[in-house]
């Protein structure tokens, strides 16, 4: 089952070293860089833009202009987190918590080429280990069921208790999340929850226009709170952009971490490039070398969210390729443009259309070279928009976060979630409650809810079965291990100098005895 | 930051045409273009389906048929849009069969009643839903899993959300057969039948098509479809009344306007609409997709509405779930 590199090339690059489909890829990515990095848009934005272009295309003219637009646009997201605190992309919340920092010392520049090249590094190498070992990926994933996917998301909730330098406020806002994620109809039952009788409320509320109100208009309206200061949102230094070669090195295992856990997590259907980022950034904050200084601006965190989100899209298109079965939003929009080239995913794709299969993988590769030449040449660009005065900068932010939240649905009702989640994100950070737990809590709750009870009706309500499974049962244990891990290290550490203790006590006590003799 | 104008203008322009496009004084119907909301994102079966009617309506009618994806809450939002618009027949909607329940099965009062609140143009196609099983699984027929599931009551089986169609298909299944059935809800179909594939369930129910790339891969099998006559693109695939079920149940598609449009802009569109329906193109399409030819004109579609309203009020009354 597994494919030759070589045997992908030779079938694949003919169809795409294609005039049309090159300048398509080239559309594609500046497409997808320019929607993720603006504040307020985003990549599924995008997709809804470029999708219906398609529908006349060849397939590889489709993908040539979609995959793309996909890894341009989960690396674009980072640019708005750390420019502006604004991720815009769910996968680039995690993206705020060290570039954002690195920015205000006067560093953007370089914590834009260091996503560039982490996002780079995580896309291709996933995508090339993918490539060989599709097949055989897809078919342990199709294993995995509802309580890995309850299991995966509750390591997520974990992360979010020990990502706050505050435990309390970090919970008020993963509780607020989970609150919210409430609202709508009931996954198992189908009874309306939280609706007050609006039927757009009915599927619940509506990820863009929440996220951009918290982090977008809260964002904003604080910085305005703050007292707007004359001359430039933050001075910046254009040193330089690609990474140290110390930074480089020092990462390392930091790398290496992200991309097993952004591939892994990124196979099981249901996650995501999202939880992805979530899941590596906590592990570093719990075992990475740098732990305690995670958060302030420092590469280690920048790497671990960016080279896992995008390690999670190369993985979150294997199951839908290999299997027809859709990973998150935008590969469910992939897989209907195959469809609708009457390419149909599965194990007969690669047997008889092994070529379309290897023009897939390729162009997504393109994709990733695309965006780190295109997003490398333009982050000087992006860098200056930190250089324009706030009274500037922001009202044009805050145009594009109604524009964005109006556009996903063009739903009016969505600007008034808008504008009360702005308010709400405003709030939060008066009170000191960072937004990105109680967005991941937001992201999240439905994931844990619906699953552990799917999960409780096919075990007849067997909570042991959820650690009967390999998979599930170490992602609760670990779960479990980086909760109380401190507490734990705490606790053998005094163990240990108990026993140190009592080991020099007995020495001495030999000792006397020997001298006693 | 002049990019970022650019987008600006550009954004606000495409919004204004959108707005704009509605209300144009008709001499003879139709002068401008027909904007067209389809409940579902880019790319889905509903969506792509509707691409492919209006565009072969297109031609008879002489202005373009403009699609307007407008997601949420099941395709609800996008049909609430189209019944508050003039019924001047330049706003239309795509009705999708499910969205029949919401009258019986919400509590709120904010839900449609396709019978009454919309004016029906045509149903334009019928998919067949249908039974996957795992592989592995110990059946090989639905007679087989119909004694399976008698020996062992209660065996888990996958649908779509609760309120949804693909949730009381199985209920049509069990009134049926009078087996006792656990259903699963899941987020959707790709959903219950990953969970059939990995042996999580011992069923899922979806359409052939839908199924069609894990039955490839040799992961589940269809025991049978609810169709009338096998699927064209599914011919091995048995259908339950051939195995002596009388289980003939699938989503529906049909173009609705806003309530009270003039008949003769009805006839109009519903003429085109057929022709659109009988057009080579549509038809290899449907084919080739493994989606269910149907066609139902204004008058016999009421009718058809009316059954399909019983069938599943019968059903959800039997649940004691149904909402007078």
């Amino acid at each position: 089952m597994i494919v030759g590199l070589g045997e992908m090339l030779e079938l694949g690059l003919p169809l795409v070293l294609d005039g049309s489909v090159l300048l398509l890829a080239v559309i594609g990515t500046i497409t997808g860089l320019f929607v993720g990095a603006m504040p307020g848009l985003s990549s599924v934005m995008a997709m809804a833009i470029l999708i219906p272009l398609t529908y006349r295309l060849t397939p590889q003219q489709a993908f040539g202009l979609l995959l793309p637009a996909y890894a341009a646009g989960t690396f674009g997201g980072a640019i708005g987190a750390l420019l502006l605190n604004i991720p815009g992309t769910g996968a680039a919340i995690m993206t705020t918590y060290d570039g954002h920092p690195m920015a205000k010392r006067g560093d953007a520049g370089y914590a834009i080429g260091l996503s560039c090249v982490y996002s780079f590094v995580g896309g291709i190498i996933s995508a090339i280990f993918l490539a060989v070992f599709a097949p055989v990926v897809a078919y342990w994933a199709i294993r995995l069921g509802t309580r890995e996917y309850f299991a995966v998301a509750v390591f997520g909730l974990g992360v979010i208790s020990y990502l706050s330098p505050s435990l309390i406020k970090g919970l008020i806002g993963g509780a607020v999340g989970l609150l919210l994620a409430t609202v709508g109809m009931d996954a198992i039952t189908g009874v309306s929850r939280f609706t007050f009788g609006y039927a757009e409320l009915a599927g619940g509320l509506e990820f863009v226009p929440v996220m951009i109100g918290i982090f977008g208009l809260g964002e904003i309206m604080y910085n305005i709170d703050k007292g707007t200061r004359e001359g430039a949102y933050l001075p910046q230094r254009f040193g330089r952009m690609l990474p140290r070669l110390s930074d480089v090195k020092r990462c390392l295992p930091t790398t290496i971490r992200s991309l097993v856990v952004g591939t892994f997590i990124g196979v099981i259907p249901a996650s995501g490039p999202t939880i992805g980022a979530v899941a590596s950034y906590g592990l570093e904050k719990r075992i990475g070398k740098r732990r305690a200084e995670m958060g302030t601006g420092v590469p280690e965190g920048i790497v671990a969210a960016e080279t896992a989100n995008n390690a999670g899209t190369g993985s979150a298109i294997v199951p839908m390729i290999t299997l027809g079965i859709p990973g998150d939003a935008v590969t469910a929009v992939l897989l209907g443009a195959l469809m609708l080239h009457n390419l149909r995913p599965g194990p007969a794709l690669f047997a008889q259309r092994l070529d379309v299969v290897a023009s897939i993988f390729i162009l997504f590769f393109l994709g990733n070279v695309l965006f780190v030449i295109f997003g490398l040449l333009g982050a000087r660009v992006f860098v200056r928009v930190l250089k324009t005065p706030q009274r500037v900068l922001l009202p044009i932010v805050a145009a594009l976060c109604f524009i964005g939240a109006y556009a996903t649905r063009r739903s009016v009702f969505d600007i008034h979630i808008l504008v009360i989640f702005g308010i709400v994100g405003f709030l939060i950070r008066k009170i000191g409650v960072a937004p990105a737990p109680l967005i991941l809590g937001f992201i999240l709750g439905p994931i844990v809810e619906s699953n552990l009870r799917r999960g409780l009706i096919t075990t007849d309500g067997s909570i042991a079965a959820f650690f009967a499974r390999p998979v599930s049962a170490f992602l609760l244990l670990l779960t479990l291990v980086l909760l109380f891990s401190p507490g734990l290290i705490r606790l053998a550490r005094a163990g240990f100098a108990e026993v140190q203790r009592r080991r020099t006590r007995g020495h001495r006590s030999i000792h006397n005895e020997s001298g006693r003799e | 930051m002049r990019k970022a104008a650019i987008i600006v203008v550009a954004l606000s322009l495409v919004a204004g045409t959108v707005l704009w496009g509605a209300g144009a004084p008709e001499e003879e119907f139709p002068t401008g273009e027909i904007d067209v909301y389809v409940g579902f994102a880019a790319g889905g079966g509903t969506d792509v389906l509707a691409r492919r009617i209006a565009e072969n309506m297109e031609p008879e009618l002489g202005v373009p048929m403009v699609i307007d994806n407008r997601p949420g809450a099941g395709g609800l939002v996008a049909v609430q849009e189209v019944i508050n618009s003039p019924p001047d027949g330049y706003t239309l909607g795509i009705l999708l069969g499910n969205q029949f329940l919401q009258k019986h099965y919400r509590e709120a009062d904010a839900w449609i009643d396709p019978l009454e609140d919309v004016t029906l143009i045509g149903v334009f196609n019928m998919d067949a839903w249908g039974i996957a099983v795992p592989a592995d699984a110990p059946y090989e027929t639905f007679n087989e899993f119909v004694d399976y599931a008698r020996d062992n009551p209660g065996i888990h089986v996958g649908s779509g959300p609760p309120g949804t169609l693909y949730y009381w298909t199985w209920q049509a299944v069990i009134a049926e057969t009078g087996i006792e059935l656990t259903i699963v809800p899941y987020d959707g179909t790709a959903q219950s039948l990953s969970a059939a594939a990995g042996e999580e369930v011992a069923a899922a129910g979806a359409g052939p098509g839908e199924a069609a790339s894990l039955m490839d891969g040799g992961l589940v099998r269809m025991i049978g479809v609810a169709a009338e006559d096998r699927v064209d693109a599914f011919p091995d695939i048995p259908t339950f009344a051939e195995q002596g079920f009388d289980i003939v149940i699938g989503p529906w598609r049909s173009l609705v306007g806003p309530p009270d449009m003039p008949s003769d802009v009805v006839d109009t569109l519903a003429t085109a609409l057929e022709n659109a329906f009988y057009s080579d193109d549509y038809q290899s399409f449907i084919s080739e997709h493994g989606h269910g030819a149907f066609f139902r004109g204004p008058d016999d579609g009421m009718e058809f509405y009316r059954n399909e309203d019983d069938v599943f009020y019968n059903l959800m009354a039997a649940e004691g779930q149904a909402r007078e």
